[in-house]
């Protein structure tokens, strides 16, 4: 008898759940003639770039002609051809940059990952190796982000600008800077990580462990 | 003598005796001990005391104990190194050292290990220790290295390096090489000639430190850095195979 | 005594019986090869030493100063067992005592050629030693009195040869004891640098006059054998006693030097510094293993041992060839010496080192070796033919 009533009761709940679920569809059906296809585009050059027109549309209220065909024609892949598509056009207000300007929505150089869903497609996967004002200084994306859970936009912009050797060209990117809180002393303070005038090795790998890094033999 | 009557004597020590008398001394000891094996005469006289070796764990003079006029010594802050080699590179451009692939007078050296599973890295500063009692010197036969009689730092006079190497073999440091250029052994010499003489007061390698690792200064002087580093403060001190007996002027420490 | 005439005494010194075509064709062969293997020497003054010697600033030292020190080691091994034949005449290898002057001062012009060219700038020494000496230095009293003792030969040797005994006998004195003290300061100058532990230590003097010993027995043994044969001839009965005494000295001495030997490794595996053990290593199982065991043991001291037990001390060619091996065994000992106090990184656990530096002696090196064999052959022929006769006189005094 016990056994009957169990059954009894597990099917019930089952066509329960059933109910819930097809009646929850059914309250908010995706209309892809008024939302835009469904399936997210997914850009593949430079990098690996997500949009989803139902974030746009449906969830943002965002009508078809918000975007097109001024900002982006409507034929697959025809944006992408013209090469014109970086962010640094976007940051001049062009494509996305129009409206993700930081006051109609979050500005292109912030949240990257909300459309790179691969993190490291953007953030280079080698090791940043500067070579000024001293050689050699590392830094590992990867350790920063994965391990410590840093965003790109914990240093980028503000504190880096994500372009290769910039800080380098700065005439105070020394150590007496990170004493004073600016570059990577922002964090490598003591507290929040571990100061800057400690564990010197941790980020200089000296003049040997730069030639070996770029497969040069050292002297000695 | 009765030995028990001397043995109620106190020890006079060597403090109290006069500085000229107490340089004439370690210098006395110097010469004595350079002929003979080892530190077997050393461990006789006061000069093991004078060196402070009977003490472990100090392997620096203590104050007035310095034998020349000039005491030049370095002092390296090891844990500061970040192995740039700025040093190395400053050290070839002031004394024209060669470009080749073992001349060097001073050098960087790397360690790395492993800890809890992350890459750990160590520089050490290296250059001639400018010992007191320094092997190259008592084996060279021509005298074409010596100390010199006002600084202390070891010199080589070209000229008269017949080039047969046992300065080389002598040398606990590594610090000497030939140079292919003046025909003659070549080594660090505190820029003696290219900075000293034209009154600068630290050497290439010193002067070109980022890091501020290199400490150079007259150690008789109460009022240098070098001074001040040694004598105060309780940080641990020391020098680069002490078994050796050389007493070398170049220290290390973390700080 | 004295004889006016030089072709006099050359006449009365000279074995016309070896001018024979075989004998001079190969004294002019190891003429060439002293003359070509030293060049090979000259070219690192042209090219310059880093470039002909693969020696580097790690070990500055190789075959070559191991090369100088076997020649060296020989040449006092025979000044002194000459010396003790004619200080106290009655030994029985005064007999063979004149011949083991002559080779001994040629042993050193072998060891003087093979440092001449070694050292960077023998000009220089020439002028310092004698303007800038060093009392201190192991390398200026050994210098000094190896040329010394050389100068004190050759006087020696022309009183032999010219009959005036009583010169050769003192001057002969002074050469043994120039000899000994610079083979003493030979061992000093690795035994007292205290940043080699492998050299470091009052053992090593008395060790290199301990080699000196069985090098100068067995090259005794070796040439006095050689002599004969090319002569043709058997031994007279006092020769053969001669030959066998210093055989007997070689089988003492080799007991003495194998006993050294064990001793001195042992002691690295007690205690004392790393490198020094580290060093010993490289003798035991490292990279000098096949060097130690197979050259320096088995064929230096081993093999030897048990051909001169066979020989009875009666069969002077097994001796001879024991003599050989001996003296091949002492050759690769000094290299193993000199190579293993430098083959271990002052400062190892740094820059990743290795625990041993590799070092292969360059063609050139070798070509400087094959120089001073060419000498010393070419020396003893040269001094079988011209003073032969003085060699196999009954007794000179």
């Amino acid at each position: 008898m016990m056994h009957n009533r169990n059954k009894l009761f597990g099917a019930m709940l089952l066509a329960g759940s059933f109910f819930l679920t097809t009646n929850s569809i059914a309250a908010e059906t995706y209309d892809e003639d008024t939302y835009g296809p469904e399936t997210p585009i997914v850009w593949e050059n430079p990098t690996k770039v997500n949009f989803s027109h139902k974030v746009h549309t449906m969830d943002a209220g965002l009508s078809c002609d918000s975007c097109h065909d001024e900002l982006f024609t409507m034929e697959s892949g025809a944006i992408l051809a013209t090469g014109e598509m970086t962010m640094a056009a976007m940051t001049e207000g062009k494509f996305c940059g129009s409206c993700h300007d930081g006051n109609t929505a979050f500005a292109s150089n912030t949240q990257c990952v909300s459309c790179h869903i691969n993190l490291q497609e953007i953030a280079p996967e080698g090791t940043i190796v500067w070579t000024k004002p001293v050689k050699a200084v590392i830094f590992d994306h990867k350790t920063h982000t994965e391990d410590y859970g840093l965003s790109c936009d914990s240093c980028h912009d503000d504190v880096f600008a994500m372009q290769k050797g910039a800080a380098e060209k700065a005439a105070d990117f020394t150590m007496q800077s990170l004493y004073d809180g600016k570059y990577c002393g922002i964090c490598h303070d003591g507290s929040t990580a571990f100061a800057s005038d400690t564990r010197c090795n941790s980020c200089h790998i000296g003049l040997k462990g730069y030639n070996r890094l770029m497969g040069n033999k050292g002297d000695h | 003598m009765k030995i028990e009557e001397l043995e109620k004597e106190k020890n006079e020590g060597i403090e109290n005796l006069p500085l000229e008398e107490r340089r004439n001394f370690l210098k006395m000891g110097l010469a004595v001990t350079g002929v003979f094996l080892g530190g077997s005469v050393l461990s006789l006289t006061s000069v093991s005391h004078a060196s402070n070796q009977s003490i472990p764990d100090t392997d620096i003079p203590t104050e007035g104990q310095y034998p020349y006029t000039k005491h030049y010594g370095m002092v390296m802050r090891q844990n500061r190194c970040v192995g740039c080699e700025k040093c190395v590179e400053a050290c070839k451009q002031t004394n024209h050292v060669p470009d080749a692939h073992d001349a060097y007078r001073t050098a960087i050296q790397e360690r790395r290990t492993t800890e809890n599973g992350a890459e750990k890295r160590e520089f050490r500063p290296v250059l001639c220790n400018h010992c007191n009692r320094p092997p190259c010197v008592r084996v060279c036969p021509t005298k074409a290295t010596y100390k010199d009689p006002e600084t202390g730092i070891v010199v080589m006079d070209y000229a008269k390096c017949i080039g047969c190497k046992t300065c080389m073999a002598a040398c606990p440091y590594n610090a000497r090489y030939f140079n292919a250029e003046k025909h003659a052994i070549d080594k660090c010499n505190f820029c003696i000639d290219t900075r000293l003489a034209e009154g600068q007061t630290e050497t290439a390698c010193a002067a070109a430190c980022p890091a501020r690792v290199r400490i150079f200064g007259n150690l008789k002087d109460k009022s240098t850095e070098i001074y001040r580093l040694l004598h105060t403060g309780d940080t641990k001190i020391w020098v680069l195979r002490p078994d050796t007996g050389a007493l070398p002027n170049v220290f290390y420490m973390n700080a | 005594m004295t004889n006016t005439s030089i072709s006099a005494i050359f006449d009365q010194t000279a074995e016309p019986r070896l001018a024979t075509p075989g004998l001079n064709r190969a004294t002019i062969f190891f003429l060439i090869v002293a003359i070509v293997g030293l060049s090979c020497g000259v070219l690192s003054f042209i090219f310059g030493h880093h470039s002909i010697y693969h020696n580097t600033r790690e070990m500055p030292w190789g075959l070559l100063i191991s090369t100088y020190a076997f020649w060296a080691i020989t040449s006092t091994g025979l000044c002194i067992y000459a010396a003790m034949s004619h200080v106290f005449g009655g030994t029985r290898m005064g007999i063979i005592s004149n011949r083991m002057v002559w080779m001994s001062i040629i042993c050193i012009m072998a060891a003087f050629a093979t440092i001449g060219v070694e050292i960077a700038s023998p000009h220089r020494m020439l002028i310092y030693n004698v303007l800038s000496p060093n009392p201190t230095s192991n390398i200026w009293w050994m210098g000094t009195l190896y040329g010394l003792a050389v100068g004190c030969m050759i006087i020696e040797f022309a009183g032999i040869v010219t009959g005036l005994v009583r010169v050769a006998l003192i001057v002969g004195i002074f050469a043994a004891i120039a000899e000994v003290l610079a083979n003493s300061c030979l061992g000093g100058v690795f035994a007292t640098l205290p940043a080699r532990p492998y050299w470091y230590g009052a053992q090593l003097p008395i060790y290199f006059l301990t080699a000196a010993f069985l090098s100068g027995a067995a090259a005794a043994v070796l040439f006095n054998f050689l002599a004969y044969w090319l002569r043709g001839e058997k031994m007279s009965p006092t020769v053969h006693l001669g030959v066998k005494s210093a055989g007997k000295a070689m089988t003492l001495v080799l007991i003495l030097y194998t006993v050294a030997t064990f001793w001195r490794l042992v002691s690295f595996y007690v205690g004392g510094p790393e490198l020094g053990r580290i060093a010993a290593d490289a003798l035991i199982s490292g990279p000098l293993a096949i060097n130690f065991w197979v050259l320096e043991v088995c064929i230096g001291l081993l093999i030897p041992i048990i051909l001169i037990i066979l020989s009875r001390l009666e069969d002077v060619g097994m001796m001879a060839l024991a003599g050989l091996l001996v003296l091949i065994g002492q050759f690769v000992a000094r290299y193993d010496l000199v190579v293993a106090g430098q083959i271990v990184p002052q400062n190892l656990g740094w820059d990743d080192l290795p625990s041993h530096f590799s070092y292969i002696p360059s063609i050139f090196e070798f070509g400087v070796i094959a120089g001073g064999i060419g000498v010393v052959a070419f020396g003893f022929l040269i001094g079988e033919r011209v003073f032969g006769k003085t060699f196999t006189q009954k007794e000179h005094h």
